[in-house]
């Protein structure tokens, strides 16, 4: 056996000489509120899918209002303007009276 | 390689954050974490501190652990990024001394011995320390130091090597 062995010997059995002091339970009681943490963070992610999608599913619900009200007219302002019916702009006319080429 | 001790059920159990199945972990790797979380440390609440987060890191990268090849390598290569974050952090912050607990306090030790461990280079200390009291083949060595396993045994001899010089000029 090798003086360099000896002092690997020596310094493995100076490592394990301390005890731990319940190291065990402090760790597997972090564990246990990391996976109740997980599992709250779980819960409100999924609370708050079922409220946006409760959401969602009301407003896909909700009737349009009815024509003159003034949530129709609120709601042509928000479409913006229909411009299906304006005449398209006519050609400049001549001194003639006759469009432009 | 597969270590025994790390078995498909134990796995399955694991990847799903199964309490007895870390428990069984802590059983398998605790002592030896926190007797290489002492040598990285130095203070020994720090060491239980590293040993904990460690834990938490491998809940957390559960299903990693659960396919690691080597699960012994991968917990502690996590104690080493622990121990290595905990480091750039103590040189940032000013250290605070805190009172040993009774409980905790290491026996009698040489002091021309720890001096000789606190003179070694970083990647030595870590090398011996998880050699000695991490009880890592120089395979499992180099996988968590990230060398091959021959620059590991290097690492480790080079270390004895230097601490024989130390204690020996000191005597």
């Amino acid at each position: 056996v090798s003086e360099l062995d000896l002092l690997e010997r020596a310094l493995r059995e100076r490592a394990h000489s301390t005890p731990d002091a319940g190291l065990r339970a402090r760790v597997l009681d972090a564990l246990e509120r990391e996976r109740r943490g997980e599992r709250h963070a779980g819960f409100a992610a999924a609370a708050a899918c079922w409220l946006v999608a409760g959401l969602c599913g009301w407003a896909a619900d909700t009737p349009a209002p009815e024509a003159g009200t003034r949530g129709s007219v609120a709601a042509e302002f928000a479409r913006g303007p229909d411009l299906a019916h304006v005449p398209r702009l006519a050609r400049p006319l001549g001194p003639d009276g006759r469009p432009l080429p | 390689v597969e270590i025994p001790g790390f078995d498909e059920t134990w796995r399955a159990a694991a990847g799903l954050g199964d309490r007895a199945a870390f428990g069984a972990l802590y059983d398998r790797l605790g002592a030896r974490l926190l007797a290489v979380a002492r040598g990285l440390a130095g203070a020994h609440a720090d060491a239980e501190d590293l040993v904990q987060q460690t834990f938490l890191d491998l809940y957390r990268s559960r299903r990693a652990l659960a396919r690691a090849r080597d699960v012994e390598s991968y917990a502690f290569a996590s104690l080493r990024h622990r121990a290595a974050a905990a480091l750039r952090r103590q040189r940032s912050v000013p250290l605070e001394v805190e009172p040993v607990r009774e409980d905790l306090a290491p026996r009698e030790e040489d002091p021309r011995l720890v001096r000789a461990l606190d003179d070694l280079p970083r990647e030595q200390r870590e090398a011996l320390e998880l050699r000695t009291a991490g009880g890592l083949t120089f395979e499992q060595l180099g996988r968590v130091l990230g060398v091959s396993a021959d620059t590991a045994a290097s690492r480790v001899r080079y270390a004895l090597e230097r601490l024989r010089r130390s204690l020996g000029a000191e005597s």
